[in-house]
């Protein structure tokens, strides 16, 4: 392993420790940021002390975790309960060695497609081409930004599920990069149950494992078949442990619905409580369409000569519209944005962004102590703190796309024109 | 095995074949009662005993018993019936056990026949609850699906069937927001069959009633066979009202049943087999005008109570046109009373600030000198989610194990949360029962009316089989009248209190608000929109500045600038 990651593997794993052991953790996990009615730690241990009394967990309103993280948190908690911070700190870290070697393999592969088609590219190009270093410094960014991301640390001390989703998210990259196709779609089917949203990954996923076949839809249709299969099976291995169908409605259904309207980082609750009644499913639907399908294939025609960078855009804007987001998700999504190291001389808004990330990061919590504690604020405080985070998590997805496309245009016209030229969108 | 022989205490068998009955009668009884601090409680009970044949439409010819009661159990196929309307809350701690214990707001319980499936009960259920809301004047409408529970191990049925029936049969449910007023004693007194200008119930003005400090009425109807077969039967109608005075309004401690009730008793109700009065004059130290005629002495259970009798039957033929009075005078006030707490108490109360974490936390306190088995009941409305794995029982720092748990998980919109929990409360001791729950966030619309006011929890009940009887005032099952408790010793006390209901102030959204967040939150949506569909279905060109620059500014700015040359 390397050596410098070892280092930061030690001290973020130190900082994790030492903040779950201090007075501030329990104040960590009741955050609304950080636990969500979909992830929570308070949630996840009532599933499992009903599930070990006999009740049925899904038959209630407070448990939405798919049935095989309630065995293995349930045999956690009976067998490792001293443990349990300490569980979640492993798994942490776990995830950033995945990380790390995920996006190693996959800035292997960027800079061998980039060598078949390095004569194509405008000359004086070298700055915003793929490097041989890179393949030795994006990773271990990458694996910087998860380790060291305040999101990524809070997740972590809340001890929410969304680290448990972060590692099979990890390992789904890490199986992606390895061309690992089958343990690929099984961790994807695993978090889409916890999750629903990943989904529409599959189609990345399908696009990345096709690129060296001959028959490239078949191929495509095939993984998207075999996903459907693998998430049909765990789906009925879920139900022969349950020995009931009640789970799909509790753990889907409560994520589509939205049923939950506890305040959270996303648009979705201040919007359906306000909500009038006769119009809820529309808009209900016309969320989750927007959230799912809708950008899917105008993204997938546009970024399919790499699918990695289509699997991050998706990655993140299902985390922006999400019915429950957390800060767990945003800190893997940005683990795996420098990744795109030579795309980021293009992005221009990221002052504006990093400075609303860092202003309403501090203002929501405010706010909202404000109006549950103090009582001198309302909703609408923390309402507006989480429209101006999400627009700039929105801000960050859009430049990103827009810089990959100049990058793109760049490389073939190169760098330098006329500074009377403008690129724009025709 | 252990936990099974611990239930069953609370069943209680009920045997009526060989019972006395009745055809037709109509009895009132008021007992008086002088609680401590200067308080005093008159209880009410109007007593209606029919016998009627089950397998003929014989229901439909009532008597005395109100037709519109026994029309309910003719349509319902109910068996038994308890309502109770109360307001105020009645101090265990300080006045021992009231007769018949109620949660605040309205409360009722019914059971059903066991011929009835589960979906006819459900049905059955919600309209007999509309058909007591337009009997009553009360919100029985808002019994719904969502606050309805069966309990499981507190309550038995009184009455009597053909077959034992199980929890399935019965349907709970509180409503502690109800407000309880003349309006619900107007029609609760046509249910009786005396002239409200008569008997017992000329007392009941709504003016002095509804200024007491506590007061309660409650319709208590069941079912009781004759026969095996229960062809032959005794509709039992129970009517009670009970209230809590405080003397210090009436300026002193010496009261008279007209200064509590603004007039004295006109004699008792033509139609009534007997009217009594039973004044507890345990240990006091006062004179009473007129002195009783007969005096009773009830011992059971180990305590013993000395009742004044009154005739009210006898009495109007010796003073005719004059009003009847009881007026307790002379009184000597040299001793001080010594309050001996129940053996049961409870208390219970919210934890935790802020809108988000709170804990209900249920103090049950037992002075009694051995264990007592209890069960605690609680029913929270859907938008109260509880965590059962924060369930605690406390003896000081010490954690006792609950002996059984019926726990049914609620959901939001459906179904609420019922939670009985049966443990073993040591000598002496104040048990700790806790619980945390959420406070969440519902739709602006499912919010009530003043928002900011909170919502109600409904009161646990808490019940238990005492073994002695201090305090214990309750009728046994099978008595029905209050003179049948008289020296009713028996093994063991079945008590049913009920603690405080909560008010919780959930966090509310702004409700001026939904045009303003529907449009802005679809803006942020927008945004992401926008940019994402220009990428995706346009092309990166590359032009020259000045074509580009021309916005609208630049624009406004051409113009402005050309405006000024003008004039020039």
């Amino acid at each position: 392993m390397n050596k410098r990651l070892l280092y930061s593997l030690v001290l973020s794993g130190a900082i994790r420790y030492f903040i779950s052991i201090s007075k501030y953790s329990k104040s960590i996990e009741n955050h609304v940021e950080v636990s969500t009615p979909l992830n929570s730690f308070k949630r996840l241990k009532e599933g499992v002390f009903l599930y070990n009394n006999g009740i049925d967990p899904y038959i209630g309103d407070i448990f939405h975790e798919n049935p095989f993280i309630l065995i293995t948190a349930s045999f956690l908690l009976n067998n490792f309960a001293d443990f349990i911070s300490l569980i979640f700190i492993f798994v942490d870290l776990v995830t950033a060695v995945f990380i790390f070697y995920g996006t190693k393999g996959i800035s292997k592969k960027n800079f061998k497609k980039q060598q078949l088609e390095v004569s194509t590219y405008a000359e004086g190009t070298e700055e915003i081409q793929f490097n041989e270093s890179d393949i030795n410094n994006v990773p271990f960014y990458c694996a910087l930004a998860y380790l060291f991301n305040p999101y990524s640390i809070l997740n972590c001390v809340g001890q929410t599920t969304t680290v448990w989703s972060n590692l099979i998210l990890s390992l789904m990259v890490y199986a992606l990069s390895k061309e690992l196709k089958l343990l690929c779609l099984i961790l994807l089917a695993l978090e889409t149950q916890r999750n629903f949203y990943p989904f529409i990954l599959i189609v990345p996923i399908a696009l990345a494992f096709s690129e060296n076949s001959k028959s490239k839809n078949i191929n495509r249709l095939m993984t998207i078949l075999l996903f459907a299969g693998i998430f049909g099976g765990l789906n009925y291995l879920a139900f022969i442990q349950m020995s009931s169908w009640k789970f799909i409605d509790s753990t889907y259904g409560f994520i589509i619905h939205c049923r939950d309207l506890t305040p959270n980082i996303g648009l979705f609750w201040y919007f359906f409580t306000e909500m009038f009644d006769h119009f809820r499913q529309l808009f209900l639907y016309t969320f989750q369409l927007n959230t799912t399908i809708l950008y899917l294939f105008p993204l997938t025609l546009t970024f399919k000569e790499s699918p990695e960078f289509l699997l991050t855009i998706l990655l993140s804007l299902i985390t922006i519209f999400s019915s429950y987001p957390c800060i767990g998700a945003i800190a893997f999504y940005m683990s795996l944005i420098p990744l795109w190291k030579r795309v980021s001389p293009f992005m221009s808004h990221n002052f504006i962004v990093m400075t609303t990330f860092l202003v309403t990061s501090i203002l929501g919590p405010t706010v909202y102590h404000l109006w549950m504690y103090a009582n001198s604020a309302n909703a609408n405080f923390y309402f507006g703190v989480t429209l101006v985070f999400s627009t700039s998590q929105i801000f960050l997805l859009t430049d990103l796309c827009f810089a990959y496309l100049k990058r793109k245009f760049c490389l073939s016209h190169g760098v330098s024109f006329d500074k009377t030229m403008k690129l724009s969108l025709e | 095995m252990k936990k099974i022989e611990f239930l069953l205490i609370i069943v209680i068998s009920l045997n009526l074949t060989n019972a006395k009955y009745h055809n037709n009668v109509f009895s009132e009884e008021l007992v008086i009662k002088e609680l401590n601090n200067n308080f005093v409680n008159t209880y009410f009970q109007f007593t209606t005993q029919w016998n009627f044949k089950t397998n003929e439409n014989d229901l439909l010819h009532t008597d005395l018993l109100s037709r519109s009661i026994s029309e309910l159990f003719l349509h319902y196929d109910i068996i038994e019936l308890h309502v109770t309307l109360s307001n105020g809350l009645w101090k265990h701690e300080f006045w021992g056990f009231p007769v018949d214990s109620s949660g605040s707001g309205a409360e009722l319980y019914v059971w059903f026949k066991n011929h009835l499936s589960q979906e006819e009960i459900k049905r059955q259920w919600i309209e007999l609850s509309e058909a007591l809301s337009g009997l009553l004047c009360a919100s029985f409408s808002f019994v719904e699906e969502t606050n309805t529970i069966s309990p499981h191990y507190s309550y038995r049925p009184t009455s009597s069937w053909n077959v034992p029936l199980n929890s399935s049969f019965i349907r709970y449910a509180a409503l502690p927001r109800e407000v309880v007023c003349t309006e619900n004693l107007t029609p609760w007194k046509k249910l009786l069959p005396c002239d409200p200008q008569e008997g017992f119930m000329s007392l009941l003005n709504a003016q002095y009633i509804y200024s007491t400090n506590f007061h309660s009425l409650g319709i208590h109807v069941r079912q009781l066979c004759i026969d095996k077969t229960c062809s032959n039967a005794i509709l039992e109608s129970k009517q009670t009202v009970n209230l809590v005075h405080d003397l210090k309004l009436f300026g002193g401690s010496e009261w008279s049943i007209r200064k509590l009730f603004g007039q004295g008793l006109n004699g008792a109700c033509s139609v009534s087999s007997s009217s009594k009065i039973y004044l507890d004059i345990t240990d006091k130290d006062f004179e009473i005008s007129p002195k009783p005629l007969n005096i009773i002495t009830s011992k059971k259970g180990g305590s013993e109570t000395t009742y004044g009798e009154y005739d009210v039957k006898k009495w109007t033929g010796t003073g005719i046109n004059k009003m009847i009075n009881i007026a307790i005078v002379n009184k000597k006030h040299k001793t001080i009373p010594i309050t001996n707490p129940p053996p049961l108490f409870a208390k219970r109360f919210l934890q935790g600030t802020g809108k988000e974490r709170g804990k209900i936390v249920n103090q049950i306190t037992n002075s009694h000198w051995s264990n007592l088995n209890l069960v605690v009941m609680e029913n929270f409305p859907w938008f109260v989610p509880i965590y059962l794995h924060t369930l605690k029982l406390r003896v000081g720092n010490k954690e006792i194990k609950a002996t059984a748990i019926k726990y049914i998980p609620g959901e939001q919109r459906k179904r609420a949360y019922h939670l009985e929990v049966a443990f073993s409360i040591p000598a002496k001791t104040t048990v700790e029962m806790s619980i945390e729950f959420d406070y969440i966030f519902l739709r602006w619309q499912e919010y009530p009316p003043d928002a900011n006011h909170g919502q109600y929890i409904p009161s646990s009940v808490i019940s238990t089989m005492l073994p002695i009887a201090l305090n214990y005032t309750s009728l046994p099952i099978e008595a029905s009248l209050y003179v049948e408790s008289f020296n009713a010793t028996r093994s063991s006390y079945f008590l049913r209190i009920h603690t405080e209901a909560l008010l919780i102030n959930l966090p509310t959204p702004d409700f001026s608000m939904p045009y303003n967040v529907i449009c802005l939150a679809c803006t942020v949506v927008a945004l992401a929109f926008g940019p994402l569909h220009n990428m995706t279905t346009k092309r990166l060109v590359l032009q020259k500045k000045e074509e580009a620059k021309k916005t609208f500014l630049g624009k406004l700015k051409d113009k402005l600038f050309k405006k000024k040359e003008k004039p020039e």
